[in-house]
């Protein structure tokens, strides 16, 4: 009887165990696809960040300081005027208008943050794993502004989403909050002629 | 159970004890690392910011060189609504020459100025994120 009870408790003490370790493992690879995935998304915000940025900054190029140089501008939307070209990342001969905006069409990878220009959405044009993107928009002194005559700058709060590799029910999310600058009106401001 | 029996199922508990907080203490530091990361881009972008201020506000000669000084030494605990989090954001700027090098007399005659920031606060912020800028006036006009 004896040596059935401590065969018993050895079976029971190997079992949790072997279930720790299992657990574990389970863990362990649940933990490394998270860090993966989390570190690849950090990745992106980052350049996320400097896209936008350096879309925002290339506003109204080739245009006078009193002239209007966005078209709309509403809490998920921002089209302006510039003569950059935002495909070949070079100045052109005619005007191009530009919009940011948040696709809110859900697909397998998240809504996409498109950056549309003359109406066309390039191949890098897309910006994956938005959630959401909320505008807020700024005069030049920093007073908060709807007047499209006016802005000058724009705080820009990113929601960044990416389905869990184990659990899709609990998606990564990661927000941002940037504030971007139309560094060319600033420029054009100054009166630097 | 004799006495060794009992030593030797004591061994495996703390041998198995150790085992799962080492793992769990290797799991919790993954995850301060990638908090961490995280909120240095956020940090990042909050240097960007005020140096791009300083930036766009002297191109459109709303600043001068000097106005440098005055309006960007400051400590102030900012609140971030869309990360539901504080920062404490340190501002410093002096005269330097074109090297960086901060100028020993303040009151002295210089072209340049450089610009500290400093972002500081979260918790999951585990050391202080810095970035400088110089800036200098262009004659170019």
């Amino acid at each position: 009887m004896g040596v059935l009870l401590d065969v018993l408790g050895s079976v029971i003490i190997g079992g949790t165990l072997l279930l720790m370790i299992m657990s574990f493992n389970l863990q362990m690879q649940e933990t490394s696809s998270r860090i993966y995935y989390t570190s690849s998304m950090i990745e992106h915000m980052e350049e996320v960040a400097q896209n936008v940025n350096h879309v925002f900054s290339m506003a109204g190029i080739g245009f006078n300081k009193d002239d209007q140089i966005c078209v709309t501008a509403s809490q998920t939307a921002i089209k302006f005027k510039t003569f950059w070209n935002y495909e070949t990342d070079v100045l052109d001969q005619e005007p191009h208008q530009i919009e940011i905006r948040l696709d809110t069409a859900p697909t397998g990878t998240g809504k996409v943050l498109d950056v549309i220009q003359d109406g066309i959405v390039y191949p890098l044009g897309h910006i994956l794993f938005i959630e959401d993107m909320k505008l807020k928009y700024y005069n030049k002194s920093d007073a908060a502004t709807t007047v499209l005559k006016d802005i000058m700058s724009a705080e820009v709060l990113l929601t960044f989403r990416r389905d869990s590799p184990w659990r899709p029910d609990r998606p990564l999310r990661s927000n941002l909050q940037l504030k971007c600058y139309m560094m060319n009106r600033y420029l054009q401001e100054g009166a630097w002629d | 159970m004799n006495m060794m029996e009992m030593v030797l199922a004591l061994l495996a508990t703390v041998l198995f004890t150790t085992l799962s907080l080492t793992y769990n203490q290797a799991v919790w530091a993954q995850t301060d690392y990638l908090n961490n990361a995280t909120m240095v881009v956020q940090a990042s972008q909050i240097c960007h910011s005020i140096l791009d201020e300083a930036d766009a506000k002297l191109f459109s000669q709303q600043y001068t060189l000097n106005d440098l000084v005055t309006k960007y030494n400051y400590t102030k605990t900012t609140n971030y609504s869309h990360l539901a989090a504080s920062f404490t954001v340190k501002a410093e700027t002096q005269k330097c020459d074109g090297w960086g090098e901060i100028l020993a007399d303040q009151s002295g005659l210089s072209m340049y100025r450089k610009m500290t920031i400093t972002v500081t606060g979260h918790s999951y912020l585990q050391r202080p994120y810095t970035m400088t800028r110089l800036f200098t006036d262009s004659f170019i006009r």
